[in-house]
This record gives structure tokens, sequence and C-alpha cells, in this order.
């Protein structure tokens, strides 16, 4: 190694140790500022279920039913989370972003779950107490999946290439498939490109043209895909230059038709659990309802 | 906007699957080019996936909404609604009959839950509750309102009769009330009164449920009774941190109220015990194994025979074993009487010679129950010694005749009417009032019978006896000119029949009708010539013949209480010419029932005035201050098991502990009752001596652990 090719390394090296010092510095920043702002309210949410706890013995210490005090605070904590649906709903005022207003209904469903034991405990007997508890643990956990699901989509989805709305995703897809069968057409018309066009009749149509089965919808993986790209490549010793061009072209298209499947089963995922996460909703707030009714029935009134 | 970006469309083009959706899409659910002139082919929409959202989340409401329909009515029926299992003692009661086995407290099936909950029968509002074997509290109210506590009441109306007021601490507002201001007088503040608050609360609109403390649906492992110290401080405002650290001292227990049984601890300990070089051990007194009682196996005292008889069973003997004077002859100076032209008729020579003796209280006070006894005893000196009458007044030489007719009356009563004659003048000593409210029944029903046993110790012989033994050999009237008696009718009498008319005089006395064989031998004197007297060692024929003795038999020898009536019983003591009573020992029912008169008739008489020596002996001891009537007041007070003071205390678990099993490491001894200086026999209860172990991570400082709050009986008074 020359000199100058020593300095230039030495130099190189300098501005990567301060390139690594910064970007560590900026790490450990970024990474204290995304710690607290997730530590920030956790421990307020924590507070809270300490607060609901402490009502729950101030109303035991006066002589009052404590059920009422955790109940009314769940019904009350339940109310606040349905409000990010009006927030949704409601385009014309719209008050703080929905980012916002999403994330305080993750951190107010955590608080929900804290309040929900204070007031039932775990498991519960009864049948309406039962459907009251199976719909609640049913919201629950399609919520905590769906944030979940909202947390590490967007990640994934950044491997498939550009995102894509889910509604242009089906004239994406058609816009592919019309391209791979020019391909195709062009391919036929050359003796020394025929083969390409055998193959995507025998095995490219099915996939440019269709759907994607359940069990990628539901998992998607690349298998099929790779399985297809190697399929393309053992193609190229019955190609010459122009027909590998093709098919190098023909192997873009089925990267894109994948990558679009992809996030096809990806947003069809997230919209499947929010669905879940509301379908029981109505259910749950009648039972509420009727369990509130039942409670004062009951009850003894002092 | 495209609007298939809208997220809310319930429809979309039915070719954008395919990727050839038109611009337009759906209008209204049907294709936006259906009818267009233009050379397209229209599509058929398809429903978005918010509309099938909306669609399942409508299904499942509905659902909900069935379900909640359809069980409404039968929430009291079936498990519908089950906030947690029942405790074990209460889930008992929905033990259901189709098991084999009849339960002993079945619930109706239609009324499980309606049984203890008043809104849960939703068909039939309010009717009777499920319990079939209950005691409905509230007859009038079963097709009315009723509270939850009040079905709660249905079953524990026996073991808590006062929660019925639905009052804290089962109290009725004024006796709660009481309770508080008697805590608001500044240095007298009680326990409960430093805690409530001192703001004026109308008390009788306070009221409390069952439910608010015992909470049920926990679990069949949960502790009904279980109350937390939050609980009990909602009402008693002066909160503090916990037992060890804010809670009153117990500057007033023990507190210095009377006892029944006056036991001088520390002159026992300090005096008694110390000659005896004895040692002085508490519990060989207040602890009993065998036996658990309010507050455990100590109890306050033990009897006498077991506890004191060892010491004071001989001073208690040589006490009594002269015997209480019932009836004595009062002594007369018979001759002045004579000059002064009043004759006492018959009269023992024995009692004649001069002015002497004192009236026995006994005595005086059967002859008070006489028509004109109290007129009687007025007229002659208030001491009650004959020896003080003035013989020179015409009143009192009078009285002094009268008393001796009197006295003899009331030996011919008591020798004829026998118990019921005797029964008849204590009556009439005491006054039980005719119209007795209801609560007082029972005492005059008690009284009743304390008059029937009080009459039971008479015995109606022994009075005859005495009569003929005293008046029929009397042979001492000597030239009497007059005979008064008592009803005014004056007589003339020979000497020489003095002797046959002391015994028509003694046989008008004693009625022979009813039983001629019960007074023939006393008409005929004490016949000498019975074989089987001859043989009797009573007689003893040594004695000479005296002229009070004239029948030919052999004498008796006299008895002395000391001697022969080493046990108790009746005997006429012909040396004071009396019918004496000796007290069979300690608690002799008899003694007892004088003193309870005494007590009766003077609540306030002291030892000085009693009724003797014995009544001394036993006021020495016995506490009798502070109660009215009844045998009861001669025990020491046992708390009842049933009582449920707010203090409660067990002993057993602390006698248990090495460190403390001795009782005066808590109950310290101050000095003797009534020292100066020393209010109390005990020293205070110092809190520090409980905080020692009470504490939240030892033997637990909840306030139920010391504290009743259905207090029973108003026992804290």
């Amino acid at each position: 190694m020359s000199y100058a090719a020593g300095t230039k390394s030495l130099h190189t090296s300098d501005k990567v140790n301060h390139d690594s010092f910064a970007s560590i510095f900026l790490g450990y920043a970024s990474f204290s500022a995304r710690i607290g702002r997730r530590l920030l309210p956790c421990l307020i949410v924590l507070t809270a279920v300490i607060v609901l706890r402490s009502m729950k013995g101030i109303a035991e210490a006066r002589l009052g039913n404590e059920a009422f005090a955790s109940g009314y605070s769940l019904a009350a904590i339940t109310f606040l989370l349905l409000l990010l649906g009006v927030r949704k709903r409601v385009s014309s005022h719209q008050v703080g972003s929905v980012a916002i207003w999403q994330r305080s209904h993750h951190y107010l469903g955590m608080l929900c779950l804290g309040a929900y034991v204070l007031h039932a405990g775990v498991i519960t007997t009864g049948w309406l107490e039962s459907m009251l508890a199976i719909s609640f643990w049913a919201i629950t956990l399609s919520g905590l999946v769906s944030w979940y699901i909202n947390r590490t989509a967007p990640r994934t989805l950044s491997t498939a290439g550009p995102q894509i709305l889910r509604q242009d995703i089906p004239e994406r897809k058609k816009q592919v498939a019309l391209d791979a069968y020019r391909i195709a057409i062009e391919a036929a018309g050359r003796a020394d490109s025929a083969a390409l066009a055998d193959h995507y009749q025998s095995t490219l149509i099915p996939f440019f043209g269709f759907s994607r089965g359940l069990l990628f919808r539901i998992s998607p993986t690349g298998t099929h895909r790779r399985r297809i790209l190697a399929a393309l490549e053992n193609r190229d010793r019955y190609l010459d230059d122009q027909g590998k061009e093709l098919r190098r072209q023909m192997t873009s298209l089925v990267q894109i038709k994948d990558d679009l499947d992809f996030q096809s089963a990806i947003q069809n995922r997230i919209r499947l659990w929010a669905g879940v996460h509301s379908w029981l909703l109505g259910g749950f707030v009648i039972l509420t309802i009727a369990h509130v009714l039942v409670a004062y029935q009951f009850s003894s009134r002092w | 906007m495209n609007y298939y970006r809208t997220p809310r469309s319930t429809s979309k083009c039915g070719k954008s699957s395919t990727g050839q959706s038109c611009s337009l899409g759906p209008i209204n659910g049907k294709c936006g080019l259906q009818g267009s002139t233009a050379d397209v082919v229209p599509c058929k929409p398809i429903r978005t996936l918010h509309w099938w959202n909306n669609v399942i989340r409508i299904a499942f409401s509905l659902l909900a909404l069935i379900i909640v329909s359809f069980s409404w009515g039968n929430f009291s029926t079936r498990r519908v609604v089950t906030p947690g299992p029942l405790s074990l003692s209460h889930a008992q009661l929905l033990v259901s009959k189709s098991n084999g086995t009849e339960p002993m407290l079945a619930i109706d099936a239609n009324k499980r839950c309606s049984a203890c909950h008043p809104g849960a029968d939703f068909q039939v509002e309010q009717e009777n509750s499920g319990l079939t074997t209950a005691t409905d509290v509230s007859t009038n109210q079963s097709q009315a309102k009723r509270t939850q506590s009040q079905l709660c009441l249905n079953c524990h109306i026996d073991a808590m009769p006062d929660a019925r007021f639905g009052s804290p601490h089962d109290l009725t507002g004024p006796a709660l009330e009481q309770l508080v201001q008697r805590g608001d007088r500044g240095e007298s503040k009680s326990l409960l009164g430093r805690f409530v608050g001192h703001h004026p609360i109308d008390w009788e609109s306070r009221s409390t449920e069952c439910s608010q403390c015992h909470r049920e649906h926990q679990g069949s492992s949960h502790d009904l009774q279980v109350m937390t110290s939050q609980r009990c401080q909602a009402c008693h405002k002066e909160a503090f941190e916990s037992f060890s650290n804010g809670h009153p001292e117990f500057s007033h227990y023990p507190d210095g109220a009377e006892r029944r049984i006056a036991f001088d601890h520390k002159r026992h300990q300090d005096l008694h015990y110390t000659k005896k070089a004895t040692g002085f051990d508490c519990k060989s007194c207040h602890v009993q194994n065998d036996q658990l009682g309010a507050v455990g196996k100590v109890f306050r005292s033990l009897p006498f025979e077991t506890a004191c008889a060892s010491c004071h069973s001989e001073p208690l003997k040589s006490t009594v074993q002269d015997g209480m004077i019932v009836i004595q002859l009062p002594s007369v100076n018979r001759h002045e009487l004579s000059e002064a032209g009043l004759d006492i008729g018959v009269w023992p020579e024995q009692a004649s010679q001069i002015n002497d003796g004192t009236i026995p209280i006994p005595m005086r006070w059967l002859l008070q129950a006489e028509p004109s006894g109290n007129t009687l005893l007025n007229s002659l000196p208030q001491s009650g010694r004959l020896s003080e009458v003035d013989m020179t007044s015409p009143q009192q030489r009078q009285a002094l005749a009268n008393l001796v007719g009197a006295t003899k009356d009331l030996m011919s009563k008591l020798a004829n009417q026998g118990q019921p004659g005797f029964r008849e003048s204590i009556e009439k000593l005491i006054d039980i009032p005719s119209n007795v409210e209801t609560n007082e029944r029972q005492n005059a029903w008690n009284q009743q019978q304390w008059l029937d046993q009080f009459a039971s110790g008479i015995p109606p012989d022994m009075f005859r006896a005495a009569m003929s033994e005293w008046f029929m050999p009397y042979s001492g009237i000597r030239s009497t000119t007059r005979n008064q008696s008592r009803d005014g009718s004056n007589s003339e009498i020979t000497s020489q029949a003095a002797s046959e008319t002391a015994k028509v005089w003694l046989s008008s006395q004693i009625h022979s009708s009813d039983d001629d064989l019960l007074t023939e031998p006393i008409k005929n004197g004490i016949d000498s010539g019975d074989r089987l007297l001859n043989g009797d060692s009573l007689f003893d024929s040594s004695l000479p013949k005296t002229d009070n003795n004239p029948s030919s038999g052999p004498a008796f020898r006299d008895t002395k209480a000391w001697d022969q009536l080493s046990y108790g019983g009746w005997m006429i003591d012909r040396q004071r010419m009396a019918v004496v009573y000796v007290a069979k020992g300690h608690a002799d029912p008899w003694i007892s029932s004088w003193i309870e008169l005494e007590k009766i008739k003077n609540p306030n008489v002291d030892s000085t005035t009693s009724i003797g020596s014995i009544s001394q002996q036993c006021r020495s001891c016995h506490q009798l201050g502070a109660i009215s009537r009844g045998s009861q007041c001669w025990r020491s007070e046992r708390r009842a098991a049933n009582i449920s003071p707010i203090t409660k205390f067990d002993h057993t678990p602390h006698l248990s502990l090495p460190s403390i099993n001795d009782c005066r490491s808590c109950h310290l001894l101050a000095g003797s009752k009534g020292d100066k200086g020393h209010p109390n026999e005990f020293m205070p209860m110092q809190k520090a001596q409980c905080s020692s172990c009470h504490m939240a991570n030892a033997a637990g400082e909840s306030c139920t652990q010391c504290h009743n709050y259905h207090v029973g009986n108003a026992s804290w008074r």
C-alpha cells in the first residue's frame, strides 16, 4: 500500500471514526428519545392504574361500592377508546393527527386492560358476564394483534418496493400482466426466443393473471417467487442475447408482481384485524349496558 | 378524489379486481355506467371490506341484543348473572334438591337470586323471598319493597336482633348519639368519641347496609367477616395511620367501676399471701383451662369453695356459729307493767324480769308487716333497746305491753300459717307494682320466685315447739287481776287456774282442728312417757327439773349451735329465748334472702344498720351497692357469651406465649382499692404493651381484631 493510499486510508479512517462517533451519539440520542417516548406513556398508564386502584380503595374506605367505582372508570376509558373511531369518521373538524389519536388509543387500551382486571378479575362466571368478558378479551386481543401488525407492517412493506395503496394494486397488477404479455408476444415472434414464450404460456400466465393462494395471503413468502425466477434463468440456454434481454425484463415483471402480491397480503392483513377489532364493539356496548342495568338491579342501594 | 380512495364506500366496481375499473364507480350500489349510452358493458358492483365490517358488527350487536332480551326475565332462575362464586356459608343454601338429598335450607330454584337480591325478581317484583325456612322479620312488608339487608336478616335476625335498625353498630340513633356525646365531653372523651367527628351529625338518618362491609361473590374461600380498617374510618373520622401510630391510649381501662366481689388483689398479694408464705399466682383463680368464656379461658372469679374457702371458711364459720336471731321474746318488767295495770298474759318468767334486750332486725321487719306494727315500733325507742323504755311514760308502758302481745301474735302466725304467713309478711315489706310494664314482668316474676324461695326456709314446727316450750309450762301468772288481750277485751283470771289458762290460751293460739296428730303433743306438752323420746340421747335425765320445766319427763339439754348445729339449721335458744337460724356456711340461701331483703327495703343501707354481723361479713366481700334485686347480685359478673361489646379480647392466644403468660405482665397492680392515689386497683393498660406485637407484619393491627361492629345487648355502656 502506497503512502498516499495509506494517507487516504487514514483520512478515510478518521472520517469513518468521526462519522461513527456521531452516528453512535445520534443513535444513542435517538434511542434515548425513542425509549423516552415509549417509557413516559407507559409510566403514565402505570400511574393511572395505580390511581384507579386507589380510587377503588377510596370507595371501599367510604363504605361505597368499589365495583361501581371501578366499573364506571372502565366505562369512561372505554368511551375514550371509542373516540378514535369518531375521529376517523369526522373529517371536517380534525383535532390532532390520527397518529396521535392512534397512539393515545393504544395506551388507553393498556389502561383499559388494567381497569378491567381491577374491576372483574381475569376469570368471570355467569352467562352475561362471560359473554361480556369474551367480548372484551376478543376486542383487546384483536387490538393487540392489530397494534403489532401496524407496528411491523411498514418495515415489512418497505422491503417490497415502493408502497402502493391497496386500492391501486389491482390496476398495477393488470399493467404488469399486460407488460408480461407483450414481452411474451415479442419473444414468440423470434425463433431464438420462443422458449421464453413457451414458458410464459405454460407457467407465468397463472402467476400474472390470477390472485395468489390463501396460504400466501395469510403468510406471504418468497418461495414461489424464487422457484419462478430459477425456472426463468434456466431458459437462458435456449435464448440468444436478445432473448436473454427479454427474459431479464420478464424476470423484473415477476418480481414486481410478487411485490404487489406481498403488499396486497400485508395490507389486507392490516384491514382484516382492524375489522375484527371493531366487529364485537356493538355487542360489547349492548352487553355493557345490560351489565350496568343488572348491577343496579341486583345491588344493594345505599 | 378518486372514489376508490374513500375507505367508507360500501361497494366498488365489479371490475376492480381485474384492474379494469372505470373512473365513475358504483352509484347507490349500482354500476355508474348502467343506462349510459357509452359502448361499455356495465359491471356488477361488489361489496367493500368496510361494508362487510359493518354487516358483521351489526350481526354481533343483534346477537348480543337477542341474548340479553331472551335472558332478561330469567336472571333469577338461571345462572345468567353470576358475579362470582358465593361464600361457603351461603353457597350451601343453593344446594340443588336434584342430587337426591334434601337440603336443610332449600331455596326455590325460581328465586335463587331474589332470596338475597330484592331487585332480582324481574317478573314478580318483591315477592316473598325464596328461603323456605327463613323467619320473615318483616311480614308486613312481604309484599312491599324490601331492602337487601332486610333479606339478610331473614336468617340472621336471631343472632343480631338489633341489626334490624340498620343503624351504625346496630345502635339506635339516640343511643349512638349518646355514645358520641359521651365522647365529646372533653376529658372523659371515649374511644369512639375520639374517632367520630365532632360536627353535629344526624345519626337518625344514617343507615347502613350489610353489603357495605360483607362482600359476597368473592369465592368460597372468602371470609365474609373480614373488614378492612379503612372501612371503619369511613365514619371514624379521626384517622390514624396504624394501631401503633395514632391509636388512642387505653387511659380508661380498666375503669375503677365497682365489682360485685370486692377482692383486694394488692392486699392479698402483699399481706395475706406473704404471711402464709404462699405464692400469689393469678392463674390459680382466674384461669380455667377446661372452659372457654367470652375472653378466652380466663374468668374473673372462681366459686368460693375453690378459690376462697381454704382461708375464709373457718372465719366465716366462727362468725355465723351464733346464728341469726329471727324471733326473740322481749324481756319486760312484768311487775312494773302489772302495777301500771297492764297484764301481758301468758309470758315466760325468764322474760318477765326486767326490760332488756333488743328487738332483732328480722323480727322488727316482720312486726312492721303487721297492721299496727309500724305504730308500735315507732312508740318504742328508735334504738330498739328495751332497756331505754321509759316506764314512767304510760305510752311507752302500753307499747311495751303491746310488743309482748305482738310477739305472741307473730309467733302464733308463724306457727299456724307457716310459710304462707311468712311470705305474706315479707311481701308486704317490699313494694311490687301491680301494673308492671312489659320489660318489668320478668323482674316481677323473678320476685315471686324469690319470695317463694325465701318462705321455703321457714319451719312452722320450730315455732310451734318454741311456743310449747315457752308458754305451755308457764306457771308464773301470780295474782294478775286483769288480763288485757291485744284486742282490748279484759278478763279476770285466777292464779289457781293459771296453768290451765295457759294451756287453753296456747290451745287457742295453735289451731288443732286441722291436724290433731300434729297439735296433740304440743297441747299436752312434751310427753315424757313417750317411749321413743325416752330413748333419745337428747334427753338429759341428769338435769334438774326446774319451775319452767315442771313436766315429769327428762329435760332436754340446751342446743348449742357450735356443737349440735355445725352444718346449720334452726334452733330454739333457751337462754336468749329466741328462735335462731344458724347459717349453713357460705352462700346460705336463707341468710342471703334476708340481706337481699335488707337491700330491697333500703338500697342505701350501710353495714352498720344491717341485720347483724353476718350481713357485715357477707358485705365485706359482696358489693351489693349497685344491685337491685335478685340472687344474681351475689355472683361475680360474668360476661355472657352472646354479648358482643365494642372491644373484644381473647386471652387464650396471649397466654400461650411464654413471655406474657403471667397475668401481671399486662395487669399491673397499682395499690389497694380505695387507697389514696390509687383510684383503680390496676394500672391503666398501656397501648405499647399491645403494639409491640400487634403491628402490620406481626400479629396484625386491623380494627376488627379487637373491635366488634355488631354491638349486642348494649353491653358497651
